[in-house]
C-alpha cells in the first residue's frame, strides 16, 4: 500500500468573482521511502496540493476526492487528529524560513516543542534531542546556538532549522514546498544536499515541489507536472526530461535559459500568460495559450494518456505535439 | 573603441553599522572594496554574485544614487560625484533602473499612463506628446497603448515588469540598469522578458548592465560578466569563458552549484561550497575566499591576489588562476 494516495482531489477556493478551481481532479500516489516532485508555475496548484494534504487550506477552501495517508483519509479527520499527523508524521519545510519561524522564541524552543508535544518529552531531555536535531542539520556548535533567536541566523542556517523542527519526530513523509527559492545558488546547493541525506538516511518519502526544473531533475525519481490546477504530465524523472510530451511541458523545457546555450538565441516563449483561476478554460487549462488548441480541446480534461513506463500525458493531440522538434 | 559610457574606478564604499556601545566607535562594513569596471556602449555588462557580494551597492553608484568613500564613478566621462544635484537629475535621462518586484515598483494608485510618463515631468512637454511617447514607449514593450488608462493590478507579473521597462525607455536612456529583473517572474514568462530586453537592445542599442545570481539569464543576455564576491570582482570575461573554463574557484563553486536540468545528476556531486558570501566587517590579509577555497594553499591565507589578466580579455583574481582554468568543466 502506498504511503500517501491522493484520489480525485479537488479544491475550491472562494474568490471574489465566485468559485474557482485551484486543484482539478489530481490523483497520484507516493511509496514509502519514494520520492516525488511537483513543477509548475504560480497558481498550477503545486502549493494548494500540498496544504490540502497537510489540512492548512486558507479559509474558506473546500476540499474533495480523498487523501489518503497510511490508509487512512486525511480529508476527513479533524482538526485535533490532523494535529497528531501534522508535525508527526509528516514534516514540512516551507519556501520562507523567515516567516515559518517565530521571532520571538529561541531557536531550541521552536524544535523541542515539537518532541514535548508529540513525544511528551520532558524539558531536558528535548532540549538535548534539539541539540542533536540541529548538530545534524549541520548548525556549528548547536549547544551554544540553541538559545539563540531566528534573527540571528543567516537565510541558509534558519531554513535548516526548519528542517530540523520537520524532521523531530522522524516523519514517514517530508513535504518541501520550494525550500530553496530564498536562498542564494550555494546555500541552495547545501540545503538540498542536507535534504537528500536526510531522506535517504531516515528513509522518508519526499514530496518537493519547485518551478525549477533543475532541482526537481537533481533531486527526485518520479515527477508530476501541473498547470491551471491540472495534473497535465507524469513520469519517472527521466523519462519525462528525455521525452516532454504535453505541450505545456515542451514550452516549459524550451522557456528556460540554459548554460552554455550561448549568446543571441531566442529563448521559446509561451505566449500569453497564465490565466486567472475563475477564467480557466473549462476543458485542458492549456488550451488557449498552447499551439495546437483545437476545439475539441475545450469540451472536457483531457483523460490521461499512457505514453510508456508509467509515464502519461493529458492532452488529446499528442500525436501532433511529439512530432514537433 | 569608443570610450566606456560607464567606469567605475578603484571604487570604494563603506557602511556604518550602528553603534554598539555608546563609546565605541561604530562598526563598518566595506560594502565595495575597490572596484574597478568599465561598461561599453551597446554592450550588456552581467553582475553575478551572491547576496551581500555588493552587487546592488555597486549598481547604486553607477547610478548616482550613492556616493563612493573613495574612487570614481564616471558616465561619459563625467564624474558623478562632482554633479550638482541639477546636474545629476539632468544626466539621469540617460540611465534609468528596472527592478525586481513589479509588484512594488509600481504605485498602485496610479494608471500605467502616468506611471510611465513619470519620468518626463522634468522635460516640458505638452499633453498630447506625452501621450504619444508614452503609446509608442507601451507598443515597443508589446503592450497596447489602450492599456495606459489601466492601473497595474489589472496586468499580470511579467506585464508589470514589461511596464518598468517601458517606464525605463521612456526618456530614451542609454544605460539600463536591471536589477534582477526576471527572478520573479515564472519561468514561461521570463523567456518573454529576456527575449524583449534583448530586442530592445538590438533596436535602439541600449547598455545593460544586468544584476542577477540567475548565471543562466546572465549568459543569455550579457556580453561581458563579472563575479563579485565580498565586495570584490574576483573574475570578468565573456559568459562562453567564464562558464566554460572558470578561473576563479569561486565562478567554478557557483557553477557546480547551479541546479541542471540531468536528472539524477545530484549524486555524482556532493561538494558543496562552506560559508557565504557576504561582505566581512574588518579588513583581512590574504585573500577574501581561501576559507571556502578547495584549492587554498599557504600563499592564499598571507597575499592577497590582485584582479590581473590570465588570458585574452579575461581578468581573474586567484594565484592559481591558471590552474583552475584547467581543471575539468564543474558543471
Amino acid at each position: 500500500m502506498a504511503l500517501l494516495e491522493l484520489d480525485d482531489l479537488t479544491v475550491t477556493l472562494n474568490t471574489t468573482r465566485g468559485p474557482a478551481k485551484a486543484v482539478r481532479g489530481v490523483s497520484f500516489a507516493l511509496d514509502r521511502g519514494a520520492t516525488l516532485g511537483v513543477v509548475g508555475e504560480s497558481g498550477s496548484g503545486k502549493s494548494m496540493t500540498a496544504l490540502a494534504i497537510l489540512g492548512l487550506l486558507p479559509e474558506g477552501a473546500r476540499a474533495t476526492g480523498q487523501v489518503r495517508f497510511d490508509g487512512r483519509d486525511l480529508l476527513t479527520l479533524d482538526e485535533a487528529g490532523l494535529c497528531r499527523v501534522r508535525g508527526d508524521r509528516i514534516g514540512v519545510v516551507f519556501q520562507e524560513p523567515m516567516t515559518a519561524l517565530n521571532p520571538l522564541h529561541s531557536v531550541g524552543r521552536q524544535v523541542a516543542e515539537t518532541l514535548v508535544l508529540h513525544r511528551g518529552m520532558s524539558a531536558g531531555a528535548s532540549r538535548k534531542e534539539a541539540i542533536r536535531l540541529l548538530d545534524r542539520v549541520g548548525i556549528p556548535d548547536a549547544a551554544r546556538r540553541i538559545d539563540a533567536f531566528p534573527h540571528q541566523f543567516s537565510g541558509g542556517q534558519r531554513q535548516r532549522v526548519t528542517i530540523a523542527i520537520a524532521l523531530a519526530c522522524g516523519p514517514d513523509l517530508l513535504i518541501a514546498d520550494e525550500p530553496t527559492t530564498a536562498l542564494d545558488v550555494t546555500i541552495q546547493r547545501q540545503i538540498l544536499d542536507l535534504i537528500a541525506s536526510l531522506v535517504e538516511e531516515d528513509r522518508m518519502a519526499l514530496l518537493m515541489i519547485s518551478h525549477d526544473l533543475g532541482v526537481i531533475a537533481e533531486n527526485v525519481e518520479r515527477m508530476l507536472v501541473m498547470y491551471g490546477g491540472a495534473l497535465v504530465e507524469e513520469g519517472p524523472t527521466s523519462e519525462l526530461f528525455a521525452k516532454p510530451s504535453h505541450p505545456y511541458t515542451q514550452g516549459l523545457f524550451g522557456a528556460r535559459p540554459s548554460l552554455g546555450a550561448g549568446r543571441g538565441t531566442k529563448l521559446k516563449t509561451i505566449k500569453g500568460t497564465v490565466p486567472e483561476l475563475v477564467d480557466m478554460p473549462p476543458g485542458c487549462p492549456f488550451a488557449g495559450r498552447c499551439p495546437l488548441t483545437i476545439a475539441a480541446c475545450n469540451a472536457a480534461l483531457p483523460a490521461p494518456v499512457e505514453l510508456g513506463l508509467a509515464h502519461q500525458a493529458r492532452c488529446i493531440r499528442l500525436d501532433v505535439a511529439l512530432r514537433a522538434p | 573603441m569608443s570610450a566606456p559610457l560607464l567606469d567605475l574606478d578603484h571604487v570604494v564604499k563603506h557602511y556604518a553599522l550602528p553603534r554598539e556601545g555608546l563609546w565605541a566607535a561604530p562598526r563598518r562594513v566595506m560594502a565595495l572594496a575597490g572596484v574597478s569596471l568599465s561598461v561599453s556602449a551597446g554592450r550588456s555588462l552581467g553582475l553575478v554574485g551572491e547576496s551581500g557580494s555588493g552587487k546592488s551597492t555597486l549598481a547604486r553608484i553607477g547610478m548616482g544614487l550613492e556616493a563612493p568613500s573613495s574612487g570614481l564613478a564616471r558616465f561619459e566621462g563625467q564624474e558623478l560625484a562632482s554633479l550638482s544635484a541639477e546636474g545629476l537629475k539632468r544626466l539621469r535621462r540617460d540611465f534609468q533602473m528596472v527592478f525586481q518586484d513589479p509588484y512594488g515598483s509600481l504605485d498602485p494608485r496610479r494608471t500605467v499612463g502616468w506611471i510611465v510618463a513619470e519620468p518626463l515631468w522634468r522635460q516640458s512637454l505638452g499633453r498630447s506628446e506625452r501621450q504619444a511617447a508614452v503609446a509608442e514607449v507601451l507598443g515597443s514593450v508589446g503592450l497596447r497603448s489602450a492599456d495606459a488608462g489601466k492601473y497595474p493590478h489589472e496586468f499580470s507579473g511579467g506585464q508589470r515588469q514589461r511596464i518598468a521597462i517601458a517606464r525605463a525607455l521612456i526618456t530614451k536612456p542609454r544605460l539600463i540598469v536591471a536589477d534582477e529583473p526576471v527572478s520573479a517572474l515564472d519561468v514561461s514568462v521570463q523567456a518573454q522578458v529576456l527575449n524583449l530586453l534583448e530586442d530592445l537592445q538590438r533596436d535602439f542599442g541600449i547598455t545593460y548592465l544586468l544584476i542577477s545570481h540567475d548565471l543562466a539569464v546572465v549568459d543569455h543576455v550579457c556580453d561581458l560578466v563579472a563575479v563579485m564576491y565580498r565586495g570584490r570582482i574576483v573574475e570578468e570575461g565573456s559568459p562562453t569563458d567564464l562558464f566554460q573554463g572558470p578561473a576563479h574557484p569561486y565562478t567554478r563553486a557557483l557553477i557546480a552549484a547551479m541546479p541542471k536540468p540531468i536528472p539524477g545528476r545530484r549524486r555524482a556531486l556532493r561538494k558543496a561550497v562552506n560559508g557565504n558570501g557576504t561582505a566581512p566587517s574588518g579588513s583581512e590579509r590574504g585573500c577574501p575566499y581561501a576559507d571556502r577555497c578547495p584549492h587554498a594553499r599557504e600563499r592564499c591565507r598571507s597575499e592577497a591576489p590582485p584582479l590581473r589578466e590570465v588570458d585574452g580579455g579575461r581578468r581573474a583574481a586567484c594565484h592559481f588562476a591558471e590552474e583552475v582554468m584547467v581543471l575539468p568543466s564543474p558543471a
